[in-house]
């Protein structure tokens, strides 16, 4: 190497080191433990790193938080502990050395967490063979346990639900649910046709409105040879993209961007004819407009255990509780129009109620809410019922509306961007359909 | 109050709420549903379907070809190629194959569809159909040119495996005088909600509305009430569409001169309350039959021949003697069994006979009327000319001169178009006709507490 060529080396390595030593923020999820255990855990083992430096240090914490955060100084408080606890492990803690910032803020979506060391008196061969040491920031999503301290919100009750009705452009929806189909954008919601997927995007700008963006006509495909004489279609967005699967169709359908188009697909997540949930497949029975209780696995899934029942939706997902603690929860609604709800070993029913089922965490409380159909006085009128989960399986009514029309389907997802799910629910009357907003 | 009264107040509480949860419940399926006939039942055959009635019951136990086909048919160098669809199961369970079909067209050739089989290319006196594979079949024209696809859709070409046996929504069985539709829920089309319908026996009709007020039936053809009273069960009616024709067929080989008399004296506006809806023509866009008619009425006592148990027959019998009698003229009425129908018509011991003619294709379809032209050609006796009709109308040759020169030439007297109701009860949801007039069993469904499903 020539001298030159070895100050360029020398330079691009000097360069480096900053870029190397600023991280981006890692995003934290704990899938099974408690989050703020997570976030502990992290802080504890960044602090050792720190210091490893030998420079003697205190902590100084920064906040800045949302409004609705009763308790956000017993989480600060909590974290601070860690890094201090860390700190007089490592022999390292004065009341007048450096300081270790522990930056802590939230919006109304995830807490930012930033652990930066301000730069003390050391020895020079030690800065010059240890990297100095950098800012570390975690990103965490606000959960049910974090949302007791930050961006606490009011439970869902009568008084606290808002329930908006918009009309919509079509009739004769199959299938509704929130789906991210380009990356940045906020998620629209896919409503399912009998032959065509519309884009609807919900706005709440001072008045609530709901627009569609496009209609994607289905191209051509094989039926299967048994089909059902109510017609119905599910839309699965686990796999990293919107698959509409029709029950009269053996292909999925998948939704492209530039251009926006549906695109028909061989799929091997489930075998067969079978429709795609988060974590099973499910075959619907033949000729008939549910699904078996049976389920198989889906692919990269581990064998899933059998349903309450056959059914006509079903929801199935892990629930994080205020305490942290995590609990499996599965809802369907079956054919006998019992509404079967499973959590923490019991089973909870409540009878008369019909297919839509939307199921979602609305006020981050760590019990989900259930959106459900259910049967109005009238023939020509449904009730749209929103209901809790308690973590005992209790199901304890919320709220209700008598509705025009029949409610058949529904789908919760976070839309308006605001950290926590909203619920939705179509209901079709003679003439129009209107889609219910509830959050 | 007592802790016992609150929990009886509570449980009546309960009781008192619990109906209300069911009325907009997702269809339910089960429950049997039991009908008063009001004509003769047999097993369901969609060639040979005389009435709406029995058209309904053929479509509940038949599909239509195009029905089990994946996709819209090709033509390829002149022949029709459909491919079937996959799974598709008989009422035996039994896959359904391309060579079933086959047969299927093969024995309807043998038969009393064989008119409608005409624009196929015959070889060795069997018409062209081959099976390419399990699932793919090629029909071939007897024309150049020739467009088959109509051939798909026709209703009389529906598949049958076997008596009785076929890929629809309900299995059919005889149990007695009454024709059970069982639910077959492997069905191509999607399983039927009402697990089992029971068409019961013809009765007069006034044991049939007795039935009704009763609740001994659910259905009936018969009318709401009797005697202006409302029945126990609640009934709501639902007319037919208006779309077959009713026919006076002369027998050519003994009323000779006395027909012309015969079409003198029938009013139609007098057979309305039979259940006629008054009309000279087929369809619209065709010409009305041209016959001969008669100053002075039948010098001799005309037999007018009818299936038993027919209620529409037997009523129609009556309605004509009247006006044969106040004409001072003599019309005995006779009957037949429906089992030696064909028998007793071939034998030819009667003079006047009539004939109601189920359209063959839905009614949007361009070919419909021509189609229910050459379906009343079929059941006035003219086989051959039914058979050169379709033919020309699905090789292009039949111009519009032609078309109109058959429909006037048609050697009958149009009475009428029929008008049927059912009865049904009011808590069947999903009542609906299909587009060929046919009340489509497969969609009614009871709620969910009824069905208990």
């Amino acid at each position: 190497m020539s001298i030159r060529g070895g100050a360029v080396a020398w330079l691009a390595l000097v360069l480096a080191l900053p870029l190397a030593s600023s991280q981006p923020p890692e995003r934290l999820t704990a899938t099974e433990g408690s989050t703020l255990e997570l976030v502990r855990e992290r802080l504890v083992a960044r602090t050792r790193e720190v210091a490893a430096d030998g420079v003697r240090r205190r902590v100084r914490v920064e906040t800045d938080w949302p409004p609705r955060s009763p308790r956000a100084d017993a989480l600060a408080a909590e974290l601070v502990d860690a890094v201090q606890t860390e700190l007089q492990r490592s022999g390292v803690a004065s009341d007048d050395g450096a300081d270790l910032v522990l930056a802590l803020a939230a919006d109304g979506r995830e807490l930012r967490v930033e652990l930066s060391p301000e730069p003390g008196e050391t020895r020079w061969w030690r800065a010059f063979f240890f990297a100095p040491p950098g800012t570390r920031r975690w990103r965490v999503p606000l959960d049910a346990e974090l949302r007791v301290f930050v961006d606490r919100r009011p439970r869902a009750s009568r008084a606290t639900v808002r329930a908006t009705a918009m009309a919509l452009p079509s009739r004769d929806y199959l299938a509704l649910s929130p789906a991210a189909t380009r990356a940045g954008e906020p998620p629209l919601l896919v409503a399912v046709r009998a032959d065509e997927v519309e884009l609807l995007r919900v706005r709440d700008e001072g008045r609530p409105a709901v627009g569609r963006l496009a209609r994607l006509v289905r191209p051509p495909g094989a039926a299967p040879g048994v089909l059902t004489r109510r017609p119905f279609a599910t839309v699965d967005t686990d796999a990293g993209a919107t698959v509409v699967h029709w029950r009269d169709r053996r292909s999925r359908y998948v939704i492209r961007s530039a251009p926006l188009r549906l695109e028909a697909i061989e799929s091997d997540d489930c075998p067969g004819i079978a429709h795609a949930w988060p974590d099973a497949c499910a075959e619907p029975v033949d000729g008939r407009d549910y699904f078996a209780s049976a389920l198989l696995t889906r692919r990269g899934q581990p064998a899933p255990a059998v349903a309450p029942s056959s059914f006509y939706a079903r929801w199935q997902g892990a629930v994080r509780r205020s305490d942290g603690s995590v609990a499996q929860v599965e809802v369907v609604t079956n054919p006998r129009g019992r509404l079967v709800a499973r959590t923490g070993g019991r089973e909870n029913g409540l009878q008369g109620h019909g297919s839509a089922l939307a199921v979602g965490d609305i006020d981050a409380d760590g019990e989900v809410e259930l959106l459900v159909s259910g049967a109005g006085e009238a023939v020509t009128t449904d009730e749209l019922t929103l209901l809790r989960l308690q973590a005992d399986g209790g199901l304890r009514t919320l709220w209700s509306q008598r509705v025009e029309g029949a409610v058949r389907v529904a789908g919760a997802g976070d839309v308006d961007g605001d950290g926590v799910p909203e619920l939705f629910a179509i209901a079709e009357g003679a003439e129009n359909a209107v889609l219910w907003w509830v959050r | 109050m007592t802790r016992s009264a609150l929990t009886f107040a509570i449980l009546a509480l309960a009781l008192a709420v619990a109906p209300l949860g069911r009325a907009a419940l997702p269809p339910g399926y089960g429950g049997t549903i039991r009908v008063a006939s009001s004509e003769p039942l047999r097993l369901p055959e969609p060639a040979q379907a005389r009435s709406l009635v029995e058209a309904t019951l053929a479509d509940a136990v038949f599909d239509p070809l195009d029905s089990l086909g994946v996709a819209p048919p090709e033509v390829v160098d002149g022949d029709l190629r459909f491919t079937l669809r996959d799974g598709l199961r008989r009422h035996d369970r039994r896959p359904v194959l391309a060579r079933d079909v086959v047969a299927h067209l093969r024995r309807l050739h043998q038969g009393p569809g064989a008119h409608w089989l005409a624009p196929l290319r015959e070889e060795r006196g069997r018409p062209v159909a081959v099976a390419e594979d399990e699932r793919r079949l090629s029909l071939a024209p007897a024309d150049p040119g020739a467009d088959l696809r109509p051939l798909l859709a026709l209703r009389p070409l529906a598949f049958r495996a076997a008596v009785g046996t076929g890929t629809g929504p309900y299995r059919p069985r005889m149990v007695g005088s009454e024709l059970r539709l069982f639910q077959f829920r492997a069905a191509a089309r999607g399983a039927p909600y009402i697990r089992d319908w029971r068409f019961l026996a013809p009765r007069p009709r006034d044991e049939d509305l007795r039935a009704l007020v009763l609740g001994e039936v659910d259905a009936s053809f018969a009318g709401g009430s009797l005697h202006a009273r409302r029945p126990q069960r609640p009934v709501r009616g639902h007319d037919f569409p208006e779309v077959a024709p009713v026919l006076l067929v002369p027998n050519p080989h003994r009323v000779r001169g006395e027909w012309a008399r015969v079409v003198g004296l029938v009013d139609r506006d007098r057979l309305a309350r039979v259940g006629l809806r008054p009309s000279d023509r087929l369809a619209v866009d065709l010409e009305p039959p041209t016959q001969a008619v008669g100053a002075a009425p039948p010098s001799r006592a005309i037999v007018f021949l009818t299936p038993a148990g027919d209620r529409l027959g037997e009523e129609l019998g009556r309605a004509l003697a009247a006006i044969f009698d106040a004409a001072g003229a003599r019309l005995v009425v006779e009957t037949a069994p429906l089992e030696r129908w064909s028998e007793v018509v071939h034998r030819g011991r009667w003079d006047l006979r009539w004939v109601e003619v189920p359209p063959p294709l839905p009614g949007t379809h361009p070919l419909a009327s021509t189609a229910l032209l050459v379906a009343a050609q079929a059941a006035v006796g003219d086989g051959i000319g039914a058979a050169s009709t379709w033919r020309g109308a699905l090789a292009g040759t039949l111009d519009a001169e032609t078309r109109q020169r058959t429909a006037r030439s048609l050697p009958a007297l149009m009475l009428g178009m029929r008008r049927l109701s059912i009865h049904l009860d009011e808590e069947l949801g999903g009542v609906g006709f299909d587009e060929a007039g046919r009340l489509r069993l497969g969609d009614p469904h009871l709620p969910r507490a009824r069905t208990g499903s």
